[in-house]
């Protein structure tokens, strides 16, 4: 059995685990690769219109693996943390692929189902063994692939960690870039920035390599954030704000989490004293506008010096 | 006496201003939602927000020139991004209005936020007393909604309806409130011997129950010759907020969660698997059409809204779907409703 892992969006939030589990289980694994220009415009033909660009992005990336395999995997995110909520977006894909673009579709629910564990180890475990069942193979091989894919997951998280650390101690003006998983990683999407950034002697760091202390933020009482991307954006700005010089958030046209999360990623930075600029970027982007606006923005924090 | 904003939205607004007198505060009389609300409230909220956003917050600026000192909005659980709101707000006042007080209402803090506002500790019997007769109140104004939408098409002179309409709110609220005498008020209205067509409108809360922001959808249709219909209104989510919804209606919840089930079969937050929902009911009701409200890049709407297409292409049940946001007009509204009227009539 074929098995198709597009990768934008959702998937993006844990690259290496679903790969990994998939082949371990000894199904092929079809990528869709990096996203391009055809995959995007697709996208953009088919998805709905007021939609943002990730998820239009999703939907081209799907649609290119749909003759390519048996199964396109599009799990469902409802929550990574016990009290934590995705956004309104990554709930629907599964229904959206199967009822409205006719795509054969293999999918599992993260989190809500699961209340039992906290950690997020656990609310993927679940659906990890949940999928294993789903696949019909044996409890015992289930067990072992899905700790070869979490160890897999967590080896690659060190390793951004340790990226992370090295970049602190870096001697040119350090970036943060606040965004989200799957707009830091996707060229397409950023427009390649940390490249741009690195031509123009900055250091850029990436929002997800940022150390987190999950358990007790989500412990709180009336805790009210509750988008856990945005609880885990706010704790990794705050972790990383008096190691860097200036702050650069990258936003999608119409990502609704981001209108707010804006306001509070400036207030924090306002409390902080670091310059900040927000990008707004939709499928119109041109690069040498955003290379214009970060130049300028690297021009006026190295004037500040 | 504290004077306390609360948000004016639609013909609530006619309840709400009866609910502070017997609780020891005084609830400020906000104007009507107009475009100096939308002006006021966008001045100073983010980009790319959806349009309830900089109203409400134009509601509270209103209230606040006329001499209020705290604010009170609910917050929400779920996944929709009306829950952030009130945080956002305080961090907006924090900066802008500082001498006002903020409160976001949560099922924990109720009782906390309102001693507050009243100023001393209030037996939870009173409390309960005022939220009955508000409860009352929201579903008499609904009453007198339901009213004019069965009036509005079969009306001989156009504009009657409307008018009876603010002549009620305006008995309401010098005190008299029995639906009979709503009912004989509209009963003089002259009325032609006429089949309507039946329209429902499903969507997006706010934008369904406040008329300036959806440009006076129900006008527009009623004098189009449209019966309207709408399944969620105010009445019904508060008796959902108290797990009471399922005993007052037969159209359970666990009826939508069945019947949005083969094209969506999870809560996308907000009123998203309601609209789906809401729509198979109304073909299975055997309405003429659909219109979908909902404001620019709403996330529960713009979830659901592929799917109402779908059924719509399926089922060959006719769909109009209107996204508002500050540059709606109602011209333009105006005319694709009449558009769309027209069509369904030609279709019959």
């Amino acid at each position: 059995m074929k098995i198709g892992i597009p990768s934008a969006l959702i998937i993006m939030k844990h690259p290496r685990l679903w790969t990994t589990f998939f082949e371990e289980l000894g199904l092929d694994v079809v990528s869709s690769g990096k996203s391009t220009r055809r995959i995007m415009d697709s996208g953009l033909a088919n998805a709905e219109d007021e939609t943002c660009l990730p998820v239009k992005l999703f939907v081209g990336h799907c649609l290119a693996l749909k003759d390519k395999c048996d199964f396109v995997f599009v799990p469902r995110y409802f929550s990574l943390y016990k009290r934590g909520w995705g956004c309104p977006k990554f709930f629907a894909p599964p229904d959206l692929m199967e009822n409205v673009y006719d795509i054969p579709v293999l999918t599992v629910m993260v989190g809500r189902e699961y209340e039992s564990g906290i950690l997020f180890e656990n609310h993927l475990e679940e659906a990890l063994i949940t999928l294993g069942k789903r696949l019909g193979k044996d409890e015992g091989v289930i067990g072992k692939v899905v700790e070869v894919a979490i160890s897999t997951e967590v080896e690659h998280e060190k390793g951004l960690r340790d990226e992370y650390f090295d970049l602190i101690e870096s001697r040119k003006e350090r970036i943060l870039l606040v965004s989200h998983e799957y707009i830091l990683n996707d060229d397409l999407l950023n427009m390649g920035i940390a490249d741009m950034l690195k031509e123009l002697e900055a250091e850029p760091i990436l929002i997800d390599t940022v150390p987190f202390k999950y358990e007790e933020r989500f412990s709180e009482p009336l805790f009210w954030m509750r988008w856990d991307f945005g609880v885990m954006m706010m704790e990794r700005l705050k972790e990383a704000l008096s190691h860097v010089q200036g702050v650069i958030q990258i936003t999608t046209f119409a990502c609704g989490p981001d209108s707010f999360l804006v306001e509070f990623v400036k207030d924090e930075c306002d409390k902080a004293q670091k310059p900040y600029m927000k990008l707004m970027l939709d499928e119109h982007s041109s690069r040498a506008r955003i290379r214009t606006r970060v130049e300028a923005f690297l021009d006026t924090l190295r004037m500040r010096r | 006496m504290r004077k306390v904003a609360i948000p004016a939205v639609g013909c609530y607004k006619h309840a709400f201003n009866a609910l502070g007198r017997s609780l020891g505060f005084e609830v400020i009389d906000t104007p009507r939602t107009s475009s100096r609300t939308m002006r006021l409230g966008s001045e100073i909220s983010p980009e790319g927000i959806c349009i309830c956003y900089p109203l409400i917050l134009g509601n509270y600026i209103e209230a606040m020139e006329k001499g209020a000192d705290s604010c009170v909005f609910i917050g929400g659980y779920g996944a929709c991004r009306q829950f952030c709101y009130g945080h956002l707000y305080k961090l907006l006042f924090k900066k802008h209005y500082p001498n006002v007080d903020f409160y976001v209402l949560y099922n924990e803090n109720f009782f906390e936020v309102i001693n507050k506002l009243a100023g001393r500790s209030l037996p939870r019997l009173e409390v309960g007393k005022a939220f009955l007769s508000l409860v009352r109140n929201i579903w008499l104004v609904e009453k007198i909604e339901d009213l004019s939408w069965y009036y509005r098409p079969r009306e001989k002179h156009r504009g009657d309806t409307t008018r009876v309409m603010d002549e009620c709110y305006k008995i309401f609220e010098n005190g008299s409130r029995s639906l009979r005498a709503f009912r004989t008020k509209f009963a003089r209205i002259e009325t032609k011997d006429v089949k309507p067509l039946r329209i429902g409108v499903v969507g997006e809360i706010y934008l369904l129950i406040e008329p300036h922001v959806n440009c006076n959808t129900d006008i527009i249709l009623g004098e189009n010759g449209v019966h309207v219909h709408k399944f969620i209104r105010l009445f019904m989510e508060i008796l959902r907020a108290l797990h009471l919804n399922d005993r007052f209606t037969n159209y359970k919840d666990r009826d939508k969660v069945k019947l949005a089930w083969p094209y969506l079969k999870v809560s996308v937050g907000g009123h998203g698997r309601s609209s789906v929902a809401d729509m198979l009911r109304y073909h299975h009701m055997g309405f003429d059409g659909i219109v979908h409200l909902l404001p620019m890049a709403c996330l529960p709407e713009i979830s659901a809204r592929p799917f109402l297409k779908k059924i719509g292409s399926e089922h060959k049940f006719p769909l109009l779907t209107l996204s508002f946001d500050e540059m709606a007009s109602e011209s333009a509204t105006s005319n694709r409703i009449e558009a769309f009227v027209d069509m369904l009539r030609m279709r019959k």
